[in-house]
């Protein structure tokens, strides 16, 4: 009977004691979480602002020495023609992630809608073969998909790159998109058929507009996937100057030794797009991703 | 497809012409002008060495104006030794590159790399090292062994071998002999601190990295050990070799564990470790010496070694790496005249320009060999293998020779007793096992029986706790049922109480373990390592399976198209879906399938010098023996397979249980600063997962880590995570679930939106407890929502390799590794054996289809049940 009690009040807000005492609980247990959370990120942070000579992995807490030197050795990094290379591998960077989230966007929306909406031959199985991808081990994939590119001369390209991320956040993003699409009632779009409206039509101004929150992940994942890979783009591109960010940053990587301060003022620098782009698409976050959770 | 090539290509050289001509009206001066042999050279060199590199090609391009240019490309050692062995054979990479000698046997047999022999004269290789130039010798495997012959692969840059560094601040006189090091070391070891004495710090005397033979090679050839009897083959248990471990294990007493090169700069940097056996590429870590305040330190040659039983006059020896500059074999232009006729018109113009081209390449290598080595010694502090470039360092009195003056003998002086490691392509194995029996010598082994312990006694309690739902579950009537539910619950905590003590029992490293057993078994794991002699398979094999699936895929078609006639179903928007769908569809197949079905291929094949051959079910089956490796050893694809399914299990678990509590916390709408927790809880996600898991992977460490400083402050003693299988697989999980749980709670939390919140309260006004609330009402509406995400979830951490990758390392001894981390050391780190890790991929796909299948079988029973 107290417990009935309890949920009656702290949902309709009639006891203010009791709800004051529940916010400081959950409250606490959410800052506590949130310290764990963080608590790496600011060993990022720490690394990023010791000198790089002496920054590494744990070490002594009594010896700290701020500076913004990392910062500005990343940052204005020359290569031998005076082209400041992080200038050109932000932009490279910009460029492959902006394009791969277009096409990314377009192929994933057109894709999942026809998943969800139209009634062909082969939906089912095109389906299951977009989940079936995520089960590839990419170790096998690597030097095949190398050798296609290298046959369609798009090695060295930042087409060839383009291509393979929005291709590679393809099936996660149509799945989420065409759980979202089942979402909306179809009843709106028979009403537009009715009155002659064309299927691509529909798409546009109908559907499109409504899925505003599933399409917004879609773009955030398909950006954070080009924009963190590294693997590829170091394979692929030849020329410093093309590399993206990632690639730039891995090359404060050793086979004996981590320029650390570097790395981390890097880390820092590459993750701020990323976290903004978080924080500006969060209320969709949860709209957006979820409703993908509808079975095929 | 040709009339797209050549506009990509003309697109290509338009941009080029663009960038010339904007290069040259922003005053850059770009040396290339359209008669020029464009050269290009990768390399993996960062900082001074990078710089030092890159003014010596300055000066050549000056010094060949008009004739040679050369461009540089620095690419991340990470993915350095991929690149260039994708690129190569494709025409896609460079002339020449800058590596250790270390990659020559794989390189060679796979043909990457060309035998300089035919265009240097053998007088040119006086000028260097000898013990350089003899690492850069190897003699090829060719099918026909009397075809091989010995030839030169590079030419010699520097050479890199340990010394002992030492604080000068600290250490007035550095041991000459093992003797006075280990007085040194009895008197200035703390090795752990009592609690109560807050002024104790630990304090080091030596720091290494003992388990790595890099390092360890020092007393190995100190002490006449070798990895090789007289015939070449390999042999590694031998009386040197033994006493080299005992003493390796004497000086362990005195130096903490799981110690690794990030460590053991920050050990010295904060002078709490006063001396470390180190590489040249240590100098970099450290300050520069200009006297001021901060790290004052020194280098000497690694003592004599004065043990009992050490062969007289023994001096710690390490292994040597010569690092060369490399012609690569195959270039776009030699492709295409080898493909060219030589009857072709065009023949003789394309044979000159590209012999040219490869006289070029030489030239450039001389020069940055021998030309360039006194810049590469002063300014990127390079030790190189140039002979002349010392005695210019004696006669130059400039003040910024004063460092590399005080240095560089004594590195020279080293080269005397120091040897070069083999470049053979078994050399790669032997690294890896000899990593093992050091680390089975110095810390014990891990016992194969926990990860199938601990899966058992987690199925149990899962068993137990599924049961317990079902039987305190008020819609289950019969008193059958229910009583079944009562004494499944009960057995299966039952049984988990004797797994569990088993558990406990083997758990603790056997530290008593005989340092020749060891040796032993790691001579039998090269031997599992090593590719097996390649047998040309039956073709009817791969036809048969061809058939078999195509066969499959029918039966099933026929029986799709069955069942949609029967249906009746109509398809009316084909036209349209090919319009929406295909751009899709196509993407995917060129650019996932296509790779994939090629990859499938391969699992067929082996991979041997540089090509590939049909092999049958050859992969497979050594795959299922697992080289005939015990169920309790982790090369074992059974231990393998029991690491990857807990792995999956607990990551799944942790990430939607901890994602799914939060999200229940976030959720309330009266909660303050939702907003902001939101944020801040998504940041792991934010973040690349390749700085965070190194940063995790400190966290984990013995001394300095804030896990053991957490535990200490807790009044518990401090853990060695990456000794044991259990400690260091906790370590990989929980770096992961922190990376993990942010999407598991954005996807709850939208769940959770859709469930109106009316049934919650009306399960409230009816008197349930909010236990009773989530598990009857919340629960089930959010089950079907979340098992998507739960299954690619699921998906995504079986084939999640990064995280072992820079956490664990996969130690102790290769445990922690789950499949697809196998496959990338097969595909890539153990002499290429691409096939055998296609087939390892082939398997892991074979699971995961079936564990989908599994899951939609669970779902759509539960579905059915709940109807």
């Amino acid at each position: 009977m107290a417990k009935k009690q309890e949920w009656v009040e702290d949902s309709v807000g009639l006891n203010k004691r009791d709800r004051i005492i529940k916010q400081i609980a959950y409250n606490l247990i959410l800052i506590l979480v949130c310290i764990a959370v963080l608590y790496p990120v600011v060993w990022v942070v720490k690394m990023a602002l010791t000198p790089n000579e002496l920054a590494g992995i744990g070490g002594d807490t009594s010896q700290i020495q701020f500076t913004l030197d990392n910062f500005k050795h990343v940052v204005l990094n020359q290569n031998q023609n005076g082209d400041y290379l992080f200038f050109h591998q932000l932009a490279n960077s910009v460029i492959v992630s902006a394009i791969t989230t277009l096409i990314g966007v377009l192929l994933a929306c057109t894709a999942a809608y026809g998943f969800a909406r139209l009634n062909f031959i082969g939906r089912q199985m095109g389906l299951q073969a977009f989940l079936v991808t995520q089960m590839f081990p990419g170790v096998v994939m690597m030097i095949p998909l190398y050798i296609i590119l290298g046959k369609l001369g798009l090695t060295d390209n930042v087409l060839g790159l383009v291509l393979v991320y929005s291709v590679s956040a393809l099936p996660f993003c149509v799945w989420n998109l065409k759980g979202y699409f089942d979402t909306i009632p179809k009843e709106l779009e028979e009403a537009a058929i009715v009155d002659g409206a064309s299927r691509a039509k529909i798409f546009v101004t109908i559907v499109l507009p409504l899925a505003r929150p599933a399409i917004a992940i879609t773009a955030l994942f398909s950006f954070m996937t080009a924009w963190n890979e590294f693997i590829l783009a170091a394979t692929f591109m030849n020329n410093e100057i093309n590399y993206t960010l990632p690639v730039a940053l891995k090359q404060y990587v050793g086979a004996q030794s981590v320029e650390y301060g570097y790395f981390a003022a890097g880390a820092i620098l590459v993750s701020i797009p990323i976290m903004a782009l978080f924080f500006a698409l969060q209320k969709h976050l949860v709209g957006g991703l979820t409703a993908g959770g509808v079975k095929g | 497809m040709h009339l797209k090539n050549t506009f990509l290509q003309q697109g290509h050289r338009i941009a080029a012409m663009l960038f010339c001509f904007v290069s040259l009206f922003c005053m850059f001066p770009l040396a290339a002008s359209a008669q020029d042999i464009e050269l290009s050279l990768w390399h993996a060199y960062r900082g001074d060495e990078a710089k030092a590199l890159q003014s010596v090609a300055d000066d050549f391009n000056a010094a060949n104006a008009g004739s040679v240019h050369v461009t540089l490309l620095q690419v991340p050692d990470e993915t350095f030794a991929n690149k260039v062995f994708t690129g190569v054979p494709q025409g896609s990479g460079p002339d020449a590159f800058i590596t250790a000698h270390d990659v020559i046997g794989n390189w060679a047999d796979n043909k990457i790399i060309a035998d300089i022999t035919p265009y240097i004269n053998e007088s040119d290789l006086g000028v260097y090292h000898e013990t350089t130039v003899k690492a850069l010798r190897y003699k090829p495997n060719t099918k026909n062994p009397a075809d091989a012959k010995e030839g030169i692969y590079a030419l010699p840059l520097a050479y890199k071998s340990a010394v002992l560094f030492y604080n000068k601040d600290t250490v007035k006189n550095p041991p000459k002999t093992t003797d006075e090091l280990l007085q040194y070391l009895e008197k200035n070891t703390v090795m752990t601190c009592d609690k109560a004495d807050t002024n104790c710090k630990p304090h080091f005397g030596l720091v290494y990295e003992n388990t790595n033979l890099f390092f360890h090679s020092v007393w190995l050839n100190g002490f006449g050990g070798s990895l090789f009897d007289e015939n070449g083959q390999i042999q590694l248990k031998n009386e040197g070799n033994a006493q080299s471990i005992e003493f390796a294990k004497k000086l362990n007493q005195y130096i903490p564990s799981g110690i690794d090169g990030a460590r053991i700069k920050t050990l010295f940097n904060d002078g709490n470790a006063d001396m470390v056996i180190n590489g040249p590429w240590f100098m970099a870590e450290l300050p520069e010496q200009n006297g001021g305040p901060g790290l004052h330190y020194g280098v000497v040659t690694l003592p004599q070694i004065t043990e009992p039983g050490a062969p007289a006059n023994a001096y710690g020896t390490p292994y040597v790496t010569a690092e060369g500059i490399y012609m690569a074999r195959d270039t776009k232009s030699s492709i295409a005249l080898a493909k060219m006729k030589e009857t072709d018109p065009k023949y003789p113009a394309a044979k000159a320009a590209e012999d040219a081209r490869r006289a070029a390449t030489i030239k450039l290598m001389k020069y940055i060999a021998s030309d360039g080595a006194y810049k590469r010694m002063i300014e990127g502090k390079q030790m190189v293998a140039f002979k002349a470039a010392y005695d210019q360092l004696k006669a130059d009195n400039s003040p910024e020779t004063a460092f590399v003056k005080e240095v560089a003998p004594v590195f020279l002086a080293q080269l005397d007793h120091a040897q070069p490691s083999s470049n053979r392509p078994e050399m790669g194995s032997l690294w890896a096992s000899m990593q093992q029996a050091l680390q089975k010598s110095l810390f014990g082994g891990p016992s194969g029986e926990t990860p199938y312990l601990l899966f058992l006694l987690l199925s149990l309690i899962v068993a137990g706790f599924v049961f317990l739902a079902k039987a305190t579950n008020p819609s289950v009537t019969t008193p059958q049922k229910h009583m079944m539910h009562i004494g499944g619950t009960i057995v299966s905590f039952v049984l988990a109480v004797p797994v569990f003590m088993w558990l406990k029992s083997v758990q603790g490293n056997n530290k008593n373990i005989n340092v020749m057993d060891a040796l032993a078994e790691a001579q039998s794991r090269v031997s599992m390592l090593k590719p097996p002699a390649v047998e040309e398979g039956n073709p009817w094999v791969l036809i048969t399976i061809i058939f078999g699936i195509i066969a499959i895929l029918c039966i099933l078609g026929i029986r799709a198209y069955k069942k949609h006639k029967a249906a009746n179903i109509e398809y009316t928007d084909n036209k349209t879906a090919a319009a929406f769908v295909a751009p899709a569809i196509i993407g995917m197949i060129v650019l996932v399938f296509l790779p994939f079905i090629i990859g499938a291929f391969l699992s067929f094949f082996a991979y041997e010098n540089g090509e590939f051959t049909y092999v049958g079910l050859q992969n497979f089956a050594r795959l299922f023996s697992s080289d005939q490796a015990s169920f309790l050893d982790s090369m074992s694809i059974y231990f393998t397979f029991v690491v990857t399914v807990l792995w999956t299990m607990t990551n799944v678990a942790l990430h939607v249980g901890i994602g799914m509590c939060l999200a229940l916390l976030l959720r309330e709408p009266w909660l303050k600063l939702k907003g902001v927790y939101r944020v801040l809880l998504i940041v792991p996600w934010a973040m690349p997962n390749y700085i965070t898991a190194l940063i995790w992977r400190g966290m984990f460490d013995h001394n300095f880590g804030a896990i053991n400083g957490l535990l200490e402050t807790l009044g518990l003693d401090r853990v060695e995570w990456y000794n044991e299988f259990l400690t260091s697989f906790a370590a990989n999980l929980t770096t992961n679930t922190w990376l993990g749980f942010p999407f598991m709670m954005v996807v709850t939390l939208g769940a959770l939106q859709a469930i109106p919140r009316d049934l919650e309260d009306a399960a409230a006004v009816d008197g349930a407890s909010a236990w009773q609330r989530f598990r009857h009402v919340t629960f089930p509406l959010l089950k079907p929502a979340l098992m998507p995400s739960v299954v690619l979830g699921s998906i995504w951490t079986f084939n999640a390799f990064n995280i072992i990758y820079l956490v664990s390392k996969g130690s102790p001894d290769g445990s922690t590794e789950i499949l697809v981390s196998e496959a990338y050391k097969w595909a890539f780190e153990r002499q290429y054996q691409y096939g055998y890790a296609a087939a390892y991929a082939m398997v892991v796909f074979v699971i995961l289809v079936l564990y989908s299948k599994l899951t939609q079988f669970v779902l759509n029973d539960n579905t059915v049940e709940a109807k």
